[in-house]
């Protein structure tokens, strides 16, 4: 397994931990909390853990387009790893505390960030993939 | 990777990256309130998600990576699983831009159906093992 599947997967089985705490945590009938947790936990589930798996898994498994594109193919691999996670942090900290303020706020900014970041990490996990989503008989009259 | 996989898979990272792009305006318009009726994206968001992106990618990695028939087509009826794909993804279209039209919803959830049963059809005899246990 590659050390970014590696990471990939470590980082997914966390966010599905995290998003079973803070859903253990909601529903604490003697908590109450004035903030929604609620899409902080779907998208630990969806995109921290689901689609993180999904990402770590296929850049193993998916046929590799050329062999001496290695060195290329991680620099975007580890840029899609850290973007995404970078984005998805500062999400969870920041959505929570979102909309409830006039004028631009530190968790606005914050947002504003994370959105940039988690859309980079996406269409450079597309850039990845794409071209090694192909039929087998292309990839070897590439090579 | 057999045309099916491909075209299945490719469709799902269109769908990612709409998601992508969906959840990036919503959580935009959270932040800094631009507009009321973009919350109308919600649903079109999470269909996008879990349908397009999530569904779509796992089934279209195991049609390619299952074990494949020992006689005959090797992945099933080829018409079949081209079906699947037109199916598929005429439900994720008609499910995720329904907008509130109950009409559209149905005919979705009927074509996201169809395509399920016909995934299921052609993977049910590929779930095998060949080695001896």
């Amino acid at each position: 397994m590659l050390p970014v599947t590696r990471w990939f997967i470590k980082a997914g089985m966390i966010y599905l931990t995290s998003g079973m705490l803070l859903l253990f945590i909601d529903s604490m009938p003697f908590i109450g909390l004035e903030i929604q947790l609620l899409p902080v936990y779907w998208h630990m589930i969806v995109i921290g853990w689901i689609t993180q798996i999904i990402m770590g898994v296929s850049i193993w498994m998916f046929p590799r387009k050329r062999r001496d594109r290695q060195k290329r193919e991680s620099f975007l691999t580890w840029s899609v790893f850290g973007l995404l996670n970078t984005g998805l942090i500062l999400r969870f900290i920041s959505e929570p505390f979102s909309g409830n303020e006039t004028g631009f706020s530190a968790a606005q900014w914050i947002i504003l960030l994370s959105i940039f970041l988690q859309l980079a990490a996406a269409v450079l996990y597309v850039a990845e993939i794409w071209p090694r989503v192909q039929p087998k008989r292309k990839r070897k009259s590439k090579t | 990777m057999p045309s099916v996989s491909i075209w299945m898979i490719r469709s799902s990272l269109v769908w990612f990256l709409l998601t992508f792009l969906t959840g990036s305006l919503l959580l935009l318009n959270k932040g800094f309130e631009i507009s009321p009726a973009l919350w109308a994206l919600m649903p079109v968001h999470y269909e996008m998600a879990l349908l397009g992106w999530i569904l779509q990618f796992v089934l279209g990695t195991a049609y390619w990576m299952f074990p494949r028939h020992l006689e005959g087509p090797k992945r099933g009826n080829r018409k079949s699983a081209i079906l699947m794909v037109i199916t598929l993804n005429a439900g994720i279209v008609f499910s995720a831009f329904a907008m509130n039209q109950e009409w559209v919803l149905f005919a979705g959830r009927f074509f996201l159906l169809s395509g399920v049963i016909l995934f299921v059809r052609l993977m049910w005899g590929r779930v095998v093992s060949y080695r001896d246990l």
